[in-house]
């Protein structure tokens, strides 16, 4: 999950003066800032972090989707950012098999700052199957960061949580360097890949682009991750030699570093019943998408 | 998560498997009962915009295209159909292009890696079990019969998906799951990250469920 943009003063507040000094760039992870342009928007909620699909821990009847956007909002600045009036954010579902859409719920915005107002569309069958789409019926609207029961008995948020992805980003970017969007200049700017897909970190384009713990100018050669006990090896059988794993203390970015890090969440629960009234399966497939009405 | 995995034997069936409401609080509707206490709706909704909106990103499974797919490609990912498949979709190749570089198909063993990954994480969309009754969630829950903690599937917030991943793809789960022989390439530097999800990060009971922010 690599973590996209954020403003640079906030990088520097957020991420702590060690990260700027090596990069000076903003980081990312998991599908955090997954690309050049996504990283760099001026508003970074078109940025899908993560996407969560769960029982209703309260009533055993209900299930909760989950969707983050805007990494790596430092500690304290939950309720400073906001939505993109100009993205439509989907979820989408298929029924039985894997493809293609045949419900969609998706979420617009209106209004700017803490008076934002959210639409809640859906859930229902989309206008269009594919990547160029339209609203289908509002469900109800409610308040940016405010808990809301709508009129179809969804339960619906979207405002400021913690973000829960846990991950020590900068020992995978020891190994995967090329997924730092701070090692491009551009969305096609190919940076470290050119040293090949793995062991891109910092062999070719950006040395010493990371931390010192995990800088693998040092050793290009023993891509690893952190935490494990000393004298551990890689193995002898690796393709990638047989080498002492770091036995550095690993680090839960998201929550260890500036105070933990947040992200902007749409969040509804539903009952069960209304992704499967009227389909002939109740196994069903789904992902999350962001829309721009710019087409950028 | 990765232990749970490990415990799976269904050698079978693991490959098989590839293959309310109303407007008042504290009412129920289609059997769902939705408690009171949350503020209700706006009167009125704003106007629906009327224009098309173009995909600009794509997100389901976590760390699959991250750890796959060359970051340039992401773009070109994001901006289609999570089934789309090659050439238009590069997630597809690359799960498997990548996968050989570090653990090649083996004629000797009958193994081949990036051929299984590839056909457990492509289509690049969650498996979910509705009519599952364990109140749980499990990340590759459906596609591993149970073996990640339940059968719904979907993704719990505090699900180690990191390590579930990494274990598949670096370390030795699908041979301990019985799928492919232990072709000894393991990785035990990369097989797991060792992070454990923060007290501030964990799931609540109340609605929205997600932790209150830093």
């Amino acid at each position: 999950m690599l973590y996209r943009r954020i403003l640079v003063p906030l990088t520097v507040l957020a991420l702590g003066a060690a990260v700027v000094l090596y990069t000076g760039h903003p980081a990312k992870s998991s599908d955090h800032q997954d690309t050049y342009n996504l990283a760099t928007r001026a508003n970074t909620s078109a940025d899908i972090t993560d996407v969560f699909i769960f029982p209703s821990p309260s009533n055993p009847n209900n299930v909760v989707l989950a969707m983050d956007v805007s990494p790596l909002i430092p500690k304290g600045m939950g309720s400073s950012f906001f939505f993109d009036p100009s993205v439509m954010w989907q979820f989408k579902i298929a029924h039985g098999s894997t493809s293609p859409e045949d419900q969609v719920i998706q979420f617009g915005v209106t209004g700017t700052g803490a008076s934002q107002i959210i639409t809640m569309y859906g859930p229902g069958a989309p206008h269009e199957i594919g990547t160029a789409n339209t609203f289908i019926a509002p469900a109800g609207s409610f308040q940016y960061n405010i808990a809301t029961q709508l009129n179809n008995g969804a339960k619906v948020f979207a405002g400021p949580r913690a973000d829960p992805f846990y991950f020590d980003l900068f020992a995978f970017f020891s190994f995967l360097g090329d997924r730092n969007w701070a090692t491009h200049s551009s969305q096609t700017d190919p940076g470290p890949e050119t040293g090949g897909p793995l062991y891109n970190g910092d062999s070719v384009g950006a040395p010493g682009a990371f931390a010192p713990a995990y800088d693998k100018s040092a050793n290009p050669a023993q891509p690893t991750f952190n935490g494990f006990a000393a004298g551990t090896m890689a193995g002898a059988g690796s393709a990638l030699g047989n080498y002492a794993c770091s036995n550095n203390p690993a680090t839960n970015t998201l929550a260890q570093i500036g105070g933990g890090f947040n992200v902007l969440s749409f969040v509804v629960e539903i009952p069960k019943t209304m992704l499967t009234n009227g389909y002939t399966s109740s196994n069903i497939h789904v992902w999350a998408t962001a829309n721009s009405s710019t087409g950028s | 998560m990765r232990n749970h995995l490990l415990a799976f034997t269904a050698t079978g069936t693991f490959a098989l498997l590839l293959a309310a409401c109303s407007s008042n609080p504290g009412t129920t509707l289609n059997h769902a009962h939705i408690p009171a206490g949350l503020p209700t709706q706006q009167p009125t909704n704003p106007v629906t915009p009327s224009g098309t909106y173009t995909q600009i990103e794509l997100l389901s499974r976590p760390a699959v295209k991250e750890v796959f797919e060359q970051f340039n490609d992401h773009k070109t990912t994001n901006a289609v159909e999570p089934y789309a498949g090659s050439p238009a979709d590069p997630l597809q190749s690359e799960i498997k292009s990548t996968e050989d570089l570090i653990r090649p198909p083996n004629v000797g063993l009958g193994t081949d890696y990036g051929a299984t990954l590839q056909g457990v994480l492509y289509p690049n969309e969650y498996a979910v079990n509705l009519s599952d009754t364990s109140g749980k969630a499990a990340y590759l829950g459906v596609e591993t019969g149970g073996a990640t903690g339940s059968k719904f599937g979907g993704r719990d917030p505090g699900d180690d998906v990191v390590d579930i991943s990494l274990g598949a793809l670096f370390g030795n789960t699908l041979s301990a799951l019985g799928v492919l022989a232990d072709d000894g390439e393991e990785n035990a530097c990369i097989s797991a990250e060792n992070v454990t999800q923060d007290p501030s990060q964990v799931k609540t009971g109340t609605f929205p469920y997600l932790a209150s922010p830093h």
